[in-house]
């Protein structure tokens, strides 16, 4: 019997990716569609005194400009919009808060002519008072960037309860969370420990830019052409910025090259739908890659961490607070404030715990969660501490960690109990792959007479997936008995048409060739909330199952009764529908010739999955519980090489971790571990988007620094632990982004062991390293 | 302006009409109708618009056009003949060195330069060859896996 999960597939998209033939919005050929480009604020933060666009308007060859003209008094579409807050407007109205704010969009003929266009827009700026540090946005009577917080109507349920602005500042959402009593646990404590981590804006850096095609049409109506993650929550917030019913509204998407989060929530949707309203022509748009870092960076941190704990080691109290540097305008940062916020207690055992999350506004690009969403720099900081814990206990970090770390039946920090927790496991994995040993350094003189240090790091994460979500799919099987699967998974590298095809299949019974996964449509794949946050797989891949369950049951009440036989005395197996015990056997494609297969047409079956109902989580304290539909759980180690003099660290090792339930596909799970684990490592080594006065200054590849192959570890190894889980398809759980946090940690620590001196900010560059190891005691 | 150009394009000749300022991404894309190659940066650090020009990989957003006259220009679609994968492309297949896909006709093409120049490449070449070609999904060491497949041990090799 052919079995479909599990197995080692190559990719359904790796013959187009490889051969040039799968197409990106890029490559779309749009008739007639007009190039758009923007005029975007050269100043952090200013008012708007004037805007002239007509000098743009008058050029031969444009059709449009889009300005504040278009919306001020504009009854017909909504004035702002966001996707937590409402603090968007389709382009500037009285004032600029960021460098690369949209003020305008033209839409012309070519993109050279529209690039003219740009240059005759003419805007009398008043420059504002800028904050553009986490410090200059939060000292008492610092200049607002947003003089309003506008709460939105009908937002995610999650959400909703966990909003608590604090007016007259540049905090958006502050969300605190107490379990016990932190300040009598740290009386009672041993030792208490503080610390301080922060870490720089990072660009999400897919190698595709955004870009996308809108094609308006009769009614109006819109048909959105976009790589987005979101393609449901694109069109319910267009339909409402544009008042147009949400039938009239549709979005396909192409294949995404590479998303990471970048390309989750309307992004350029609103000005492009404007123009296409405006216009009555299709329109399209494909940033310059620069333009990425001023569209949506991750958001810049700082985390205030104290332990206290016993002689023995125990965690007897913890008190965390984390501000989050969002930039302009809030996007999901109070969803990533809360989630990632509450994040920092980390895989452990804590009593006492008190957590302040804070998302604060500067004038600088707005921000998103990349692929990790905030739990990364929350694990650097978290293990980096528990080391200096044990180092000031004497402990061995790795026991440290074991003596804390949750097990069966302990309360997380929102309460619930864990339910076969593997950090341990997975932490001890780690341990053994790289070797950990007690010596936590070891130090000689390369050829050149350099101080070169070897050292090690462990990591182990804990990371919540967004809760509750939904998700629906369908299953169909055609008149010729092929297989037509239908679900919202976009594709943007991590798998999801392979994947789907492998659950599809093996939950109807037939061969896997048999599926076709058909192109995301919000006109024909059903609802899904969203691909992010690694929840894809879990519930997409349950309402698939379901879905394919369904047709099968189809598929044998047809066959029974074309047969005149009883369906439970059917079998479906590899296509193939036979009377086990005899000799009868029908194939789908002849099953859908008979002449009830004829009349029935189509089989389609049908799929939901809501974590709510699954679960049966009611709210309780503010607190959902389970506050996650699945924990994703990973751990890492690594081993370094710093040159303390130079300070280039070589990763001469790293392992990744990762529990995922059950891998549905292998190599898919294996290729998300290793494209987590280069990732952190641009985290911790390379990447910082530097702002000068608001002004990012590195932008672009020419000049940020991604990890490239002679940057990445010298042996990097990818274990997978499969421990089912009750409620994913098949066991399986999320994968694509646990070992950015664990190899994160892993790397942060070794370095930092290495360096024998806190270098304290990711990404940790040449000149810290070099500083910090100068005033280590080994230095002397 | 304008000027005419002859390019041996995928093993066939074409003469194409090129603005001056035009670069050889452009014309593949636009006027050939060849949008397998990619503009990533647009500023010749990702390498996600390599193409071969008389064998040699180039960074096609920063190549004129009209540089290209009486050269022979390989893309992407011209490595697989008749629809048959070639044996890097097949390799990239089966080691899944390939995510989102965008930096993969780049890759393939920088990578069949390397194994022509180099068949028996070591892994260490290949890393240093290939460091042009910017990866964001994290691929780089299944294309390594796939070119370990691809080259052969020397003859002087155990």
């Amino acid at each position: 019997m052919d079995t479909w999960v599990g197995v080692r597939l190559p990719r359904r998209d790796a013959v187009a990716k490889t051969t040039g033939r799968a197409r990106y919005v890029a490559d779309l050929n749009v008739p007639g569609a007009l190039a758009v480009r923007l005029l975007r604020s050269p100043f952090p933060h200013a008012r708007l005194q004037r805007v002239d666009v007509s000098q743009a308007e008058a050029m031969p060859g444009v059709v449009a400009v889009l300005s504040r003209a278009d919306l001020i008094g504009n009854t017909r579409w909504q004035s702002r919009f966001g996707a937590v807050l409402a603090d968007e407007t389709i382009v500037a109205v009285d004032k600029v808060v960021h460098v690369g704010d949209p003020i305008a969009a033209v839409a012309a003929g070519d993109v050279e002519t529209a690039r003219s266009a740009v240059e005759r827009i003419t805007v009398d700026y008043e420059p504002l008072p800028a904050v553009t540090s986490l410090d200059e946005a939060l000292v008492s009577g610092a200049p607002l960037v947003h003089d309003e917080v506008h709460l939105p109507e009908g937002i995610f349920e999650d959400i909703r309860r966990q909003l608590s602005p604090v007016p007259g500042t540049n905090i958006f959402n502050h969300v605190q969370l107490q379990r016990g009593d932190a300040e009598r646990g740290f009386a009672l404590a041993d030792v208490v420990m503080e610390d301080v981590y922060t870490s720089g804006h990072l660009q999400h850096t897919p190698i595709e830019p955004h870009g996308l095609v809108v094609i308006p049409g009769d009614g109006p109506s819109l048909h959105i052409i976009a790589p987005t993650q979101t393609p449901y929550i694109v069109r319910r917030m267009m339909a409402e910025l544009f008042r147009i019913p949400i039938a009239r509204v549709r979005v396909t998407v192409p294949y995404i090259g590479g998303g990471f989060g970048a390309k989750a929530y309307p992004q350029y949707e609103p000005i492009l739908c404007a123009l296409a309203l405006k216009t009555g022509r299709p329109v399209r748009l494909v940033l310059d890659h620069e333009e990425c870092w001023v569209t949506l960076n991750n958001p810049a941190t700082r985390l205030r961490i104290r332990t206290g704990a016993s002689k023995a080691g125990r965690i007897i109290a913890r008190q965390c607070e984390v501000h989050w540097d969002f930039g302009a305008y809030a996007d999901v940062g109070p969803r990533m404030a809360r989630n990632a916020g509450l994040a920092a207690a980390g895989p452990y055992r804590i009593p006492n715990l008190r957590i302040d999350s804070y998302g604060v506004y500067t004038n600088k690009p707005n921000c998103g969660g990349f692929r990790g969403y905030g739990i990364t720099e929350m694990a650097a900081g978290y293990e980096a501490h528990l080391d200096h814990l044990a180092a000031e206990l004497g402990i061995d970090p790795l026991a440290l960690r074991r003596l804390n770390l949750l097990e069966e039946g302990d309360e997380y920090a929102t309460g619930e109990q864990m339910q076969a927790p593997a950090f341990r496991d997975l932490l001890d994995q780690a341990a053994a792959a790289v070797q950990w040993t007690e010596a936590p350094r070891t130090e000689r003189r390369n050829a050149a007479g350099e101080r070169v240090a070897v050292a090690r790091g462990l990591g182990v994460i804990i990371k919540p997936t967004i809760t509750p979500s939904s998700s629906s799919a369908a299953v169909q099987i055609n008149e010729d008995g092929s297989v037509t699967v239908l679900v919202s998974y976009t594709e943007m590298g991590q798998g999801a048409e392979t994947v789907s095809a492998q659950i599809a299949a093996e939950a109807l019974g037939v061969p896997v060739d048999q599926v076709t996964v058909a192109a995301v449509d919000t006109a024909v794949t059903p609802y899904d909330q969203c691909t992010t946050s690694s929840r894809g797989t879990f519930h997409m891949g349950q309402a698939l199952a379901r879905a394919g369950a369904d047709a099968r049951r189809q598929v044998l009440a047809l066959a029974a009764r074309e047969l005149e036989i009883r369906p439970e005395d059917l079998d479906l197996q590899g296509g193939i529908i036979s009377v086990p015990g005899t000799g009868r056997r029908l194939t789908l494609d002849h099953l859908m010739r008979t002449p009830g297969g004829r009349l029935q047409g189509i089989i389609t079956g049908h799929g939901f999955f809501d974590t709510r109902d699954e679960l049966r989580a009611p709210f309780r304290d503010g607190w959902r519980t389970p506050s996650s539909a699945f924990w994703c759980s990973a751990a890492a180690g690594a081993e370094v090489e710093v040159n303390l003099e130079s300070g280039e660290v070589r990763v001469r090792h790293c392992v990744g971790v990762e529990e995922v339930g059950k891998a549905i596909n292998p190599l898919c799970v294996e290729q998300q571990i290793c494209g987590s684990a280069i990732a952190a490592q641009g985290h911790v080594l390379f990447e910082q988007v530097e702002f000068v006065g608001g002004q990012p200054v590195n932008a672009g590849l020419g000049q940020y620094h991604i990890p490239c192959l002679t940057d990445i570890p010298d042996r990097l190894e990818v274990r997978i632990r499969e421990h089912p889980h009750p409620h994913g398809p098949y066991g399986a759980k999320g994968a694509g982004e646990s070992c950015v946090p664990a190899v994160t940690a892993a790397l942060f620590t070794a370095v930092t062991r290495a360096v024998g001196a806190p270098v304290a900010h990711m990404p940790m560059r040449p000149e810290d390293i070099v500083r910090a190891a100068a005033m280590a005691p080994e230095a002397r | 302006m304008e000027r005419l150009i002859t390019i041996d394009l995928n093993d066939r000749p074409q003469e194409l009409r090129v603005a001056a300022q035009a670069t050889l991404l452009e014309v593949l894309r636009e006027q050939a109708g060849l949008t397998g190659t990619k503009e990533g940066c647009g500023v010749g650090a990702c390498g996600a618009c390599t193409v071969l020009v008389d064998g040699r990989p180039i960074s096609s957003c920063l190549y004129l056009a009209v540089w290209a006259d009486g050269a022979s220009v390989t893309t992407v679609e011209g490595l697989s003949a008749e629809g048959r994968l070639s044996p890097v492309q097949a390799a990239f297949v089966e080691e899944g060195a390939s995510q989102c896909g965008f930096c993969t006709p780049g890759m393939v093409v920088t990578t069949t330069a390397l194994l022509q120049e180099h068949p028996h490449c070591t892994q260490a070449r290949a890393r240093e060859h290939l460091a042009g070609n910017l990866c964001r999904c994290g691929c780089y060491y299944q294309i390594l896996s796939a070119i370990d497949r691809l080259a052969a041990p020397a003859k002087d090799q155990p």
